[in-house]
């Protein structure tokens, strides 16, 4: 028992906390004890990994369309990708999803409603459609790359290819952009200070780490498909930067500093 | 107890908790209120509401305090000091309340010309043996006139009248005085003296709340009769929003004083008979007073030996006295002397039923020694506690320790019937909602079929010290397969009944002392008025209106009357001392007393009726006499006789105290003071270098004393989870110990490790032109439980107040350190 | 009609026979059992076992003047613990800082039952409703643990239960009140600190209660929670302070971080769109400039 932390008086003024102190919604000042006035998340790696996953897929899955519809032949490898990338993540997702909640068999409650009023929810649909529609894209492309047998392949020709392409496409902007409203929907001061900055900020992370990997990828594809992504991935960083410094200088120093400091910092960095 | 019980009469709370909304202004002190009797708290709160002024003085900032308007700091031990400096206050200012005072009390008795007073004699009254540390108290009496009366000056202006006397026994016990004992400012003072005077009179009223702050001192009682001689002056007693509240301690521990569990007394507060009254004339002669309501003593005493002996007790045997036994004189079988005889190997057996002195006894570490001295012990309780386990603590080999332990496990309240006396001299049923698990058995179940095989033991002997014994009436009908005795049956025997026919009595009015009656204690009588009846179950509350007292909640003894001398509610001619402050009245029409409680007075005694002088009983007082347990019919504001150690509080320092007693200082502590000099009992005495804090030890909400009750809940045990001590932050300062370090606190008896709270609710104080800083230290860790520490009852040593015999752990002195007990001291 | 508390610190005794009777009713389990120096509080926080919470802040600052008036005391004019010589002599002795306007608050701290819940809107699986008492309640039988409501929260109320892998607050007492009960805590509160009832009439006796309060001289004394227009409205759970809220560890101006969610779509929605435009101009005109 003597290891437990007690509240100091004479330092009381110095602890900080990671995280909710000062925060946006309460000014100035200190709280009780120091103690922080909001719970802080309770995530372990899984959910920031997903944002991460879900992200590349959908900015993937986003090049994937647009490279469908305007690439050509040149971006026939890098449409490949894009569909092969999003299945696999989109796989990967929601276990990742699952496997962090508390009631992992409860998963399918998610799918009871429909809340708009909440990024996650709203977030679940998204990503079990952009499953969907990446198996269906997938296996379209299976057939085409005739690595199905046959029969399947036949199947396959059922799938209304473009109109699929077209809502991929959609629900990759959906898997890009709803991990930032999902942390701007918070009380989490740093993440709710952002505003909705946050959201074009994830979007673009999402396309450029989308483009990032479809670089990757197509390493030993045409030059000129990664020279396009790249240029894509230009712009992404562009729009990250500018986005940043908005931020920075609309957020208070008090919040900013978690920006720059502690784990979650780090991990939004990394995105 | 006495130090009420000698005031007015009776030992008991004055009043009841509700009404306490009453008051005007409500004095707490020797008692956090708020954290030991939250629920009786909720009075002071509503009175707070209405707009009465809520004072608390403690050596701590408590939640009583943080709830109070006025708070003041005192060093423990110091009350008398305070109290007397009220009282000067009163007096000097003539603020106490003279028509009561002249009528009500004995303010007006001449005291004898050869009465000293402390101020006369270096602090000791006249008749004090230095040898034998006890008082003759022959001088202390009044004088008296030819017919043998005491002399009075209704005046109050004579100089060897009670009022004077008291004037020049508090004449230095000035403001500054008070100031440099107690450490408390004079404007603090002053306000509070101001406060009470402002809001005591006839038409306002203060109360007092006292409790264990109060009691737990070498000087215990007297504090209390300081309390009491100032509410006397202030016209405060028997009035509503007025009296002294004793806030008790244990659910039923005034039940347990009135049907009592105590070595010298019998039930309904007669004494234990001792050896030197071998007949019951010897009894009554010391027991029966010639004028006052004790007068009625044969008619109890006689009822109560019908009641244990039936038909055994007869007129020719003198009701069968001579199966009781008797106490010595010459010994002491009090608790602390219990103790040490136990160790010393002159007691063999003992049971214990429902108390955890492991732990909870002041002294604990040699009550623990003591115990591995005894060749049996039972211990009753529903938890396996530290006093079952003294055979494997403080480190001892089990196989060196005799005794045999008997464990036997106790019913909960839930899962028996029974009833609780509270505070509030209120009997509250309680009806069984569940079977106790196991083993588990009430503690009727236990005595009665203790009693019951004690008696096939010894049948048939022919032995005369086994007749008690087999004559004893033990015939409670048992119910069930477990053979429970019926609670309610043993209550009716309580209440009492005719033996004739067996029908109940409806109160102690009707019992007699020609063996017509049995009664098991006579002021219970009336809980039980006829069979199957138990009043104790009331639960019907008076709508909320403007005087409430609750008459079908419960029953309160005597006869139901909430606010005890309530005659002294209304003038000397029986009419209100004001609208506001109302209560019981003569009704002319009626002929009677009428008012919204039951009237403490013959109901039909008119306010007019002269004394009848060498009439006995209570016919000898007049119908303005209000204090009807006394044999003058008077609030006692000088008591010449029942107390040991003087007939005026005085201020004596605690037996261990940091500074000499700056009023007397040839008399530092309670001349009558017990002591035990022993080696395992060290002290630390004046001024001891070695020692230099005051140590005070106390309750938190969370926790009920010993922790039996509360250190296995984990509900309570994480809302206080470790012993911690309160130190204020100049004193951690000097120690360097910062809040949440380990500190270990020590006396020449023990050494206990703490966590130390620093905390600005606790201040030094400004003592004798010194500072002097009071610890506090809880007292509810043991080492089993959920949550365990160190036994803060290892520190207290054992010295007792001379009256009650009760110990000093409100008050004493320690040496404080940072770091662990074992481990070496973590800053240098 | 909606039901929900009128918590009035200037009548709490600190007791936490709230917390104990919460804990017991729904026989939560104890935390840990560790001192935590912080005054005489141990259990520090609301959480996923602990409903109810009793904050204790000790006020001896001497001199900042910020402190005035008991709670409820007439005279509002702080305890007088410690007037004239003493307070001078030991100012110059540099001995003791003591006392002056001292206070020492309690206050019994509670989900709010938002107008506007943080929790509920968040939650992805329909598990928090508004019952039949206008009350925020979490069903147990349908959280799945996703824990979004634990940061959705403004007041830093509802926690995941990392060992049940629920998410858990006050219940409001539900099932006391299906039965016609009072919630646990206001029945074993022994000074009416916490009232429970019928919401309006709640108000109505509290915004007089201020009133009261305000005559005797305790001028600190307000409603947090009541008339407040945040983005959380009334709160169903109100409280009467009489210090600024972040003493008790209550955000100033709570914000329902569910307000953000649509913003936030359409910013994302739109950065999606141009970037996609730009994209697919980069990849177009990269195609024609390929072929050129
Ligand atoms: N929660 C809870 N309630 C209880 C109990 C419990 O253990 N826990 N125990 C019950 C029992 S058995 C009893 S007897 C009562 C006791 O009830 P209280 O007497 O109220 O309890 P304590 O905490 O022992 O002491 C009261 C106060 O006396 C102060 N004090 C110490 N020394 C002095 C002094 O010299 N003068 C003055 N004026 N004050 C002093 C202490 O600082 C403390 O605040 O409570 C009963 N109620
Ligand atoms: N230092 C210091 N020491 C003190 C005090 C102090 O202020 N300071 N206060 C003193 C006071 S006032 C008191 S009252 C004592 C209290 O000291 P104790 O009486 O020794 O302590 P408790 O923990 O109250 O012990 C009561 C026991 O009764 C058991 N019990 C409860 N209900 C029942 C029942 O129905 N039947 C049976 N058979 N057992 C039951 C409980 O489990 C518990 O073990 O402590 C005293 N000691
Ligand atoms: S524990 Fe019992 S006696 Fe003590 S305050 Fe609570 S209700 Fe009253
Ligand atoms: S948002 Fe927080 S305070 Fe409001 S109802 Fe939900 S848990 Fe309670
Ligand atoms: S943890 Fe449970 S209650 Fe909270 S948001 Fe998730 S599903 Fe809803
Ligand atoms: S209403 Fe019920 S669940 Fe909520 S805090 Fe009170 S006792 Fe606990
Ligand atoms: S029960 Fe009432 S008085 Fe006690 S801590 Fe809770 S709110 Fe305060
Ligand atoms: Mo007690």
């Amino acid at each position: 028992m003597s290891d437990q932390p007690i509240y100091d008086r004479p330092q009381a003024q110095v602890i900080l906390p990671q995280l909710g102190r000062g925060s946006a919604t309460t000014g100035e000042g200190r709280t009780y004890y120091d103690r922080p006035m909001i719970k802080a998340p309770h995530w372990k790696w899984f959910i920031p990994l997903y944002f991460f996953l879900g992200g590349v897929a959908g900015g993937a899955a986003l090049l994937g369309s647009l490279a469908r519809f305007a690439g050509g032949e040149r971006h026939r490898a890098t449409v490949r990708h894009a569909r092969y990338l999003a299945l696999a993540l989109g796989m990967v997702s929601p276990v990742l999803l699952i496997l962090d909640l508390g009631r992992p068999k409860r998963f399918a409650n998610m799918l009871r409603v429909v809340k708009v009023s909440s990024p996650l929810s709203l977030g679940t649909w998204i990503l079990m459609s952009f499953g969907l529609t990446s198996g269906a894209l997938a296996a379209r492309q299976m057939a085409d790359d005739e690595v199905l047998p046959r029969p399947l392949r036949l199947l396959t020709r059922l799938v209304p290819e473009r109109l699929l392409t077209l809502t991929h496409g959609a629900l990759g902007i959906g898997m890009g952009g709803y991990a930032g409203a999902l942390l701007a929907a918070t009380a989490v001061p740093l993440w709710s200070a952002a505003g909705i900055l946050l959201a074009p900020l994830f979007m673009a992370a999402s396309l450029m780490s989308g483009a990032s990997a479809l670089v990757l990828l197509g390493l030993r594809g045409p030059r000129e498909a990664r020279r396009d992504l790249q240029a894509v991935e230009m712009i992404a960083a562009l729009t990250q930067l500018g986005l940043i410094a908005t931020e920075e200088r609309l957020t208070p120093e008090s919040i900013g500093k978690s920006l720059r400091e502690g784990r979650w910092g780090r991990v939004f960095r990394v995105g | 107890m006495p130090g009420l019980g000698t005031s007015f009469g009776r030992g008991g709370a004055t009043t009841a908790q509700w009404d306490l909304v009453n008051s005007d202004c409500i004095l707490i002190t020797g008692s956090n209120m708020a954290e030991c009797h939250p629920i009786a708290f909720r009075f002071v709160m509503e009175a707070r509401e209405r707009g009465a002024t809520i004072i608390h003085v403690d050596p701590r900032f408590t939640r009583t305090s943080a709830n109070a308007d006025i708070f003041a700091h005192i060093r423990p031990g110091t009350d008398v000091a305070f109290l007397g400096g009220l009282i000067r206050h009163v007096i000097e200012h003539d603020a106490f309340f003279r028509d009561y005072v002249a009528a009500y009390t004995n303010a007006a008795n001449l005291l004898r010309e050869d009465f000293r007073d402390t101020e006369d004699l270096g602090g000791v009254f006249s008749g004090y043996d230095d040898e034998k540390r006890e008082y003759d108290t022959t001088t202390w009496a009044y004088q008296l006139d030819a017919a043998g009366q005491p002399m009075r000056d209704e005046t109050l202006t004579h100089e060897r009248c009670v009022l004077q006397a008291l004037r020049r026994h508090f004449a230095r016990y000035t403001p500054e005085v008070v100031e440099s004992l107690c450490g408390m400012p004079v404007a603090t003072f002053e306000r509070i003296a101001e406060t009470l005077c402002a809001n005591s009179g006839r038409d306002r009223t203060t109360a007092f709340c006292y409790a264990v702050g109060w009691t737990q001192h070498t000087i215990g009682v007297q504090n209390i009769r300081a309390a009491a001689i100032l509410q006397a002056l202030l016209g405060n007693i028997g009035r509503p929003g007025g009296g002294i509240l004793a806030l008790r301690g244990h659910a039923t521990i005034q039940g347990s004083t009135d049907v009592p569990t105590l070595y010298n007394l019998l039930p309904g507060y007669l004494p234990m008979p001792s050896s030197d009254q071998p007949a019951l004339g010897d009894f009554y002669r010391e027991v029966q007073t010639p004028t006052g309501w004790w007068h009625n003593a044969p008619k109890y005493m006689v009822s109560l030996l019908r009641a244990w002996f039936a038909d055994a007790a007869t007129a020719e045997n003198d009701w069968a006295y001579h199966w009781l036994p008797k106490l010595s004189r010459s010994e002491d079988y009090s608790y602390y002397p219990m103790f040490f005889k136990m160790k010393d190997g002159k007691m063999r057996g003992l049971f214990v039923m429902g108390e955890n002195f492991a732990v909870g006894g002041p002294g604990a570490k040699v009550e623990r020694a003591a115990m591995r001295q005894l060749d049996w012990c039972v211990v009753r309780d529903p938890f396996l506690v530290e006093t079952a386990n003294f055979w494997k603590a403080d480190g001892v080999d089990p196989a060196t320790v005799p005794t045999e332990v008997f464990y036997m496990p106790a019913a909960w309240p839930p899962e028996k019937d029974g009833s609780f006396t509270n505070t509030q001299r209120m009997l509250q049923w309680h009806e069984q909602a569940v079977e106790a698990p196991g083993d588990s058995r009430s503690e009727t179940w236990f005595m009665a079929h203790l009693g019951l095989r004690l008696k096939q033991l010894y049948a048939g002997s022919t032995e005369t010290r086994d007749e008690p014994l087999l004559h004893l009436t033990w015939d409670y009908p048992m119910r069930g397969p477990r053979q429970e005795p019926d609670a309610q049956v043993i209550l009716e025997e309580i209440n009492g009944y005719t033996v004739a026919d067996g029908k109940q009595v409806s109160g102690f009015a009707e019992l007699a002392d020609d063996g017509s009656t049995a009664c098991g204690c006579w002021i219970y009588s009336g809980v039980a008025p006829e069979k199957g009846v138990n009043r104790a179950r009331g639960r019907t509350t008076d709508e909320p209106g403007e005087r409430t007292n609750h008459s079908q909640w419960g029953w309160v003894w005597p006869a139901n009357r909430r606010i005890l001398y309530n005659r002294a509610s209304a003038d000397p001619d029986g009419q209100p001392w004001s609208e506001r402050k109302r209560l019981i009245w003569w009704d002319a029409a009626r002929k009677q007393w009428t008012g919204d409680d039951v009237p403490d007075f013959p109901l039909t005694k008119a306010p007019d009726t002269a004394a009848q002088p060498g009439a006995t009983g209570i016919a000898a007082h007049s119908g303005a006499d209000p204090f009807i347990m006394q044999d003058d019919g008077r609030a006692w504001m000088y008591a010449p006789i029942r107390l040991k150690d003087g007939p005026l509080p005085t201020h004596y320092e605690p037996f261990e105290s940091p500074v000499p007693n700056l009023l007397y200082p040839s008399q530092q502590v309670n001349p009558c003071v017990i002591t035990f000099d022993r080696d395992d009992n060290p002290m630390h005495g004046m001024e001891n270098p070695d020692y230099p804090y005051v140590l005070t030890t106390y309750r938190l909400t969370e926790h009920h004393t010993s922790g039996a009750m509360s250190r296995w809940s984990p509900w309570l045990a994480e809302l206080q989870p470790e012993l911690f001590c309160e130190i204020d932050p100049v004193l951690a300062a000097r120690h360097g110990v910062a809040n949440g370090d380990w500190v270990t606190i020590s006396t020449a008896r023990a050494s206990v490790e703490a966590r130390a709270l620093v905390t600005d609710r606790m201040r030094p104080l400004r003592v004798a032109k010194r500072q002097v800083h009071v610890i506090g230290l809880p007292y509810h860790w043991g080492p089993e439980g959920v949550v365990t520490g160190d036994v803060t009852n290892d520190l207290v040593g054992t010295v007792l107040d001379p009256n009650v015999k009760i110990h000093e752990a409100k008050a004493f002195t320690c040496a404080l350190r940072k770091g662990r007990r074992d481990r070496p001291e973590e800053n240098g | 009609m909606a039901t929900g508390f009128f918590t009035d610190t200037t009548l709490c005794i600190g007791c936490k026979a709230c917390e104990v009777a919460c804990k017991q009713w729904n026989q939560l389990p104890a935390e840990d059992y560790a001192l935590t120096g912080m005054s005489y509080d141990n259990t520090a926080g609301l959480g996923a076992s602990t409903w109810r919470h009793v904050a204790f802040i000790e006020q001896f600052d001497k001199g900042t003047g910020r402190y005035m008036g008991m709670p409820g005391s007439q005279a509002g004019a702080g305890v007088e613990a410690v007037a004239g010589r003493m307070t001078e002599r030991e100012a110059s002795d540099g001995g003791a800082v003591f006392l002056g306007d001292s206070r020492w608050l309690m206050m019994s701290n509670v989900c709010k039952h938002c107008s506007n819940a943080g929790c509920l809107q968040s939650c992805p699986t329909g598990a928090i409703i508004r019952n039949e008492f206008g009350d925020v309640y979490v069903q147990p039988d349908v959280c799945n643990g996703c824990g979004y409501c634990q940061i959705a929260c403004p007041f830093g109320v509802i926690e995941l239960d990392h060992h049940d892998g629920r998410a858990w607050k006050c219940t409001l007492c539900y099932d006391r009140q299906k039965d016609g009960l009072t919630p646990a805590c206001a029945k074993a509160c022994p000074t009416q600190s916490i009232q429970f009832g019928e919401v309006e009439a709640l108000k109505a006796h509290a915004r007089d209660r201020v009133g009261m309060l305000h005559a005797r001289g305790v001028t600190g004394a307000y409603l947090y929670g009541v008339d407040e227009r945040t983005s959380v409205g009334d709160l169903n759970a109100f409280f009467l302070l009489v210090d600024e809220p972040q003493v008790y560890n209550l955000p100033e101006r709570p914000h329902v971080p569910g307000a953000q969610a649509i913003p936030a779509y359409v910013a994302a929605a739109a950065t999606g769109l141009l970037l996609g435009a730009l994209s697919l101009a980069a990849i177009a005109l990269g195609g024609r400039r390929s072929t050129l």
